[in-house]
């Protein structure tokens, strides 16, 4: 039961992802801005979560994984933001 | 005296995109969640799978479909649309099973969606570059910059993950 009902949670995340979207651009917002929120912000919350729920063993979390976390979320802004055509 | 609002309230796109955030945030946390409660070692993946389609539909099948129907819109759907909104529905089921195949093979969330995120948006800014290819010196630094920050953070988060 409980796999289920995350499962069907992680299918209307997606939804919410795509909604979210649509509401942000009805709302004036630039497609260019919104998904360079997304594209650094998420990685971000993401790692963040998964880290508190399944905590790594003490002593194994590096600093270049967070280093490493940190650089791809950065670069995922800018290469949303400053793509060609942009 | 009037005052002061919140910068998430004067601009509504800023709060919307960051209930984006959160939502791709816990997508790949739910789906490794669900696939270990599934608590099936061969076909977890694909149960997670099968519930993760029913919540999508849920939302994008009968809310749309409520949606379009309050707001008495024409159902008219051209092909094109139709074959093009499919094939993203099909690339966002795709996308879940390959996140649930990396789960399955030893990949924890933290590693296996900073890799999706951050690739994605490369793979992104190169399918630009293809469609839209730039005049000579139209190529800014600062993307530049980001692609080679983009496969360095991903080596990173790779080699470095926790338990190596």
């Amino acid at each position: 039961m409980k796999g289920l009902s995350l499962g069907i949670l992680a299918g209307i995340a997606v939804v919410g992802v795509i909604f979210c979207n649509l509401l942000a651009f009805a709302a004036h917002g630039s497609p260019v801005v919104v998904v360079s929120i997304g594209a650094a912000g998420a990685p971000v919350l993401n790692a963040a979560i998964a880290i508190t729920l399944y905590p790594p063993a003490p002593g194994s979390l590096r600093w270049e994984f967070i280093f490493g976390i940190a650089a791809a979320a950065i670069g995922g802004y800018m290469v949303t933001v400053y793509r060609p055509g942009t | 005296m009037r005052r002061r609002r919140l910068l998430i309230f004067r601009r509504p796109w800023l709060l919307f995109s960051l209930m984006k955030v959160g939502a791709l945030g816990v997508y790949g946390i739910l789906l490794h969640a669900s696939r270990i409660a599934m608590a099936d070692p061969t076909q977890a993946r694909y149960k997670t799978l099968f519930f993760a389609g029913i919540g999508y539909s849920l939302v994008a099948i009968v809310g749309s479909a409520l949606i379009l129907k309050f707001k008495d819109i024409q159902w008219r759907f051209p092909i094109k649309g139709i074959i093009l909104a499919t094939l993203a529905g099909a690339a966002s089921a795709t996308t879940a099973l390959g996140v649930l195949l990396a789960f399955e093979v030893g990949g924890t969330p933290a590693v296996v969606m900073t890799i999706l995120f951050t690739g994605a948006s490369l793979i992104n800014a190169i399918v630009s570059l293809v469609i839209d290819t730039p005049q000579a010196g139209g190529l800014r630094w600062q993307f530049l910059i980001g692609i080679q920050l983009v496969i360095l953070g991903i080596c990173m988060v790779t080699i470095y993950r926790p338990g190596m």
